[in-house]
C-alpha cells in the first residue's frame, strides 16, 4: 500500500486509502460520512474566474449605500463602511468592531489571499510563505458573513418599510451575486487538492522527509 | 473505502490539524507539520475543557442577551425598549409573519440549538463513550454550520441605526443587549472550534477494542 495515497478522516480520525474519483465526485468517510476530498476538473481556474468577478462586486458593494430610507422630505443613505461609523460614533466600538470584520475584513482578506494564491499556482510560482497564507485563508473563512448581512439587509429592508419608504440600493444587489459567487467559489475549490499543489500526502518521520 | 479499521492515532500517525499531512509521531512534543508549520497534535489541546468553558460563558451571556433591550427607537410617540423577542413579537403582529419566523430561529433557536448540541457533545463524551457517534457527528456538523447564523440580528440592528436617523422624528439607537449577543455567537462559534469530534469516536475504539478483548 503507498502510503501518500492515505487519509486520515479530519472527523473520525480513521485511516483510508484514497480512491480516484470520477469529475465532480466527492469521497466521503466510510464510517462518520464526513467529506474528505473532492474532484473537482478545472477547479482553479473556476475559482479563479469567480474570486476576480468577486472582487469587482466587493468594490461596488463597499461604495455604493445598501439602503435609502426616506420620511417626510428627509433622506437618508448608507454605504455599510458608514453604518460601523455611525455605531462606532455611538459608542458601540465593539458591535462596530464585530460588524467591521465579519462583514468587510474578513470577506476583503479571502478575496484578496484567493486572488494571490490561485495567480501564483495558475503560473506555477509557490513560494515557500504560500502554505502559510492558505492556513490564514482556512483561518479567516469562518469568519466572513456576508450571506449572513444579505439576510439581514433583507430583513431590515421589511422592518424599515412599516415605518418609512425604503429603496434598495447598488450596494444591495452587488452583495446578492457576491454572496453567490463566494459560495460558488467555496464549491469549486477542493481544500485538499489545493494543499496537494505544495507536497504531495506522504508520511514523514520526524517531520523529514523519508 | 479499505477494511482496513485503524486510526491515524493508533498507528501513532498524526494528521495535520490544518492541511491534513501525515506525519508519524514523534516522543519530543515539539513537532509541526512540514507542510505547513502548524503545531503537531494527535488531538485538540485541552478540548473538553475549551468547548466547556466557552460554552458555559455563551450560555450565561444569552440571558443578558435575551432580558436586556437590543434596540432602542426614539420617536414623537416616546421611547420604545425592544428585546430581542418583543421585536420579533411586533414583526409577527404587523404581518410579516415569514420574516418574524427567519429572525425567531436565527437569534433564539440558533444559539439554544449552539448550547444543548455543545452540552450533548461534551457529555457524550465524557459520560457515555461510545454512545451514537454517527449521530453525534451529525449534531456537530449541524453546528458547525448553522453557527454563523446568529449573527443576523447584529446587523440588521447595524443597518437600522444607521438609516433611521431623523432628528426630532424617529431614531433608533444600539440597546446594552447587544454586546452580549454578539458575544453569545462568537463564543459558541470558538467554542464549536475548539471542540475535536474525534474524541466522540475515540470512545467507540477504545470499548470496541475492550469488548474484542474480553471475548
Amino acid at each position: 500500500m503507498r502510503e501518500d495515497l492515505i487519509v486520515a478522516c479530519p472527523e473520525c480520525d480513521l485511516l483510508q486509502r484514497m480512491v480516484p474519483l470520477h469529475v465532480g465526485g466527492t469521497a466521503r468517510c466510510c464510517r462518520c460520512f464526513s467529506i474528505l476530498y473532492k474532484n473537482k476538473k478545472h477547479g482553479l481556474e473556476m475559482a479563479l474566474a469567480l474570486i476576480m468577478t468577486a472582487a469587482f462586486f466587493y468594490i461596488i458593494a463597499n461604495t455604493y449605500p445598501v439602503l435609502f430610507l426616506e420620511k417626510q422630505g428627509i433622506r437618508t443613505a448608507s454605504t455599510l463602511a458608514q453604518a460601523v461609523g455611525t455605531l462606532w460614533g455611538q459608542n458601540m466600538r465593539i458591535m462596530a468592531t464585530a460588524v467591521m470584520i465579519t462583514a468587510i475584513g474578513a470577506p476583503g482578506v479571502e478575496i484578496t489571499l484567493l486572488l494571490y494564491i490561485l495567480f501564483s499556482l495558475r503560473r506555477r510560482r509557490i513560494s515557500g510563505r504560500m502554505p502559510l497564507l492558505v492556513k490564514l485563508l482556512h483561518k479567516v473563512r469562518p469568519w466572513q458573513m456576508l450571506e449572513v448581512f444579505m439576510l439581514g439587509a433583507l430583513v431590515s429592508f421589511v422592518k424599515l418599510g412599516g415605518i418609512a419608504t425604503v429603496m434598495p440600493g447598488i450596494a444591495l444587489w452587488a452583495y446578492a451575486v457576491l454572496t453567490i459567487l463566494l459560495a460558488a467559489v467555496t464549491v469549486s475549490l477542493d481544500e485538499q487538492t489545493l494543499w496537494s499543489y505544495f507536497r504531495q500526502g506522504t508520511v514523514l518521520s520526524n517531520g523529514k522527509p523519508q | 473505502m479499505t477494511q482496513n479499521n485503524a486510526t491515524a492515532f493508533e498507528l501513532n500517525i498524526v494528521s495535520c490539524q490544518e492541511c491534513g499531512l501525515l506525519v508519524r509521531n514523534s516522543p519530543s512534543p515539539a513537532n509541526s507539520c512540514p507542510r505547513c508549520a502548524t503545531a503537531l497534535y494527535p488531538r485538540k489541546v485541552h478540548s473538553v475543557s475549551r468547548t466547556w468553558a466557552l460554552m458555559l460563558a455563551a450560555a450565561i451571556l444569552y440571558i443578558p442577551a435575551n432580558l436586556l433591550p437590543i434596540m432602542v427607537t426614539t420617536s414623537l410617540n416616546g421611547t420604545q425598549r425592544d428585546t430581542i423577542l418583543s421585536g420579533i413579537i411586533s414583526l409577527w403582529t404587523s404581518g410579516s409573519w415569514g420574516i418574524s419566523v427567519i429572525v425567531f430561529i436565527a437569534s433564539i433557536t440558533v444559539p439554544l440549538l449552539k448550547i444543548f448540541v455543545l452540552a450533548l457533545l461534551l457529555y457524550g463524551t465524557q459520560r457515555r463513550p461510545g454512545w451514537q457517534p454517527q449521530q453525534l457527528t451529525r449534531l456537530y456538523r449541524l453546528v458547525k454550520v448553522v453557527g454563523r447564523w446568529s449573527m443576523l440580528d447584529i446587523y440588521v440592528i447595524t443597518i437600522l441605526t444607521a438609516l433611521v436617523q431623523f432628528p426630532m422624528v424617529a431614531r433608533v439607537n444600539v440597546g446594552p443587549a447587544a454586546i452580549p449577543f454578539a458575544a453569545v455567537v462568537v463564543l459558541t462559534m470558538l467554542a464549536t472550534m475548539q471542540f475535536d469530534p474525534r474524541l466522540i469516536w475515540d470512545a467507540c475504539d477504545k470499548r470496541d477494542g475492550h469488548d474484542r478483548k474480553t471475548e
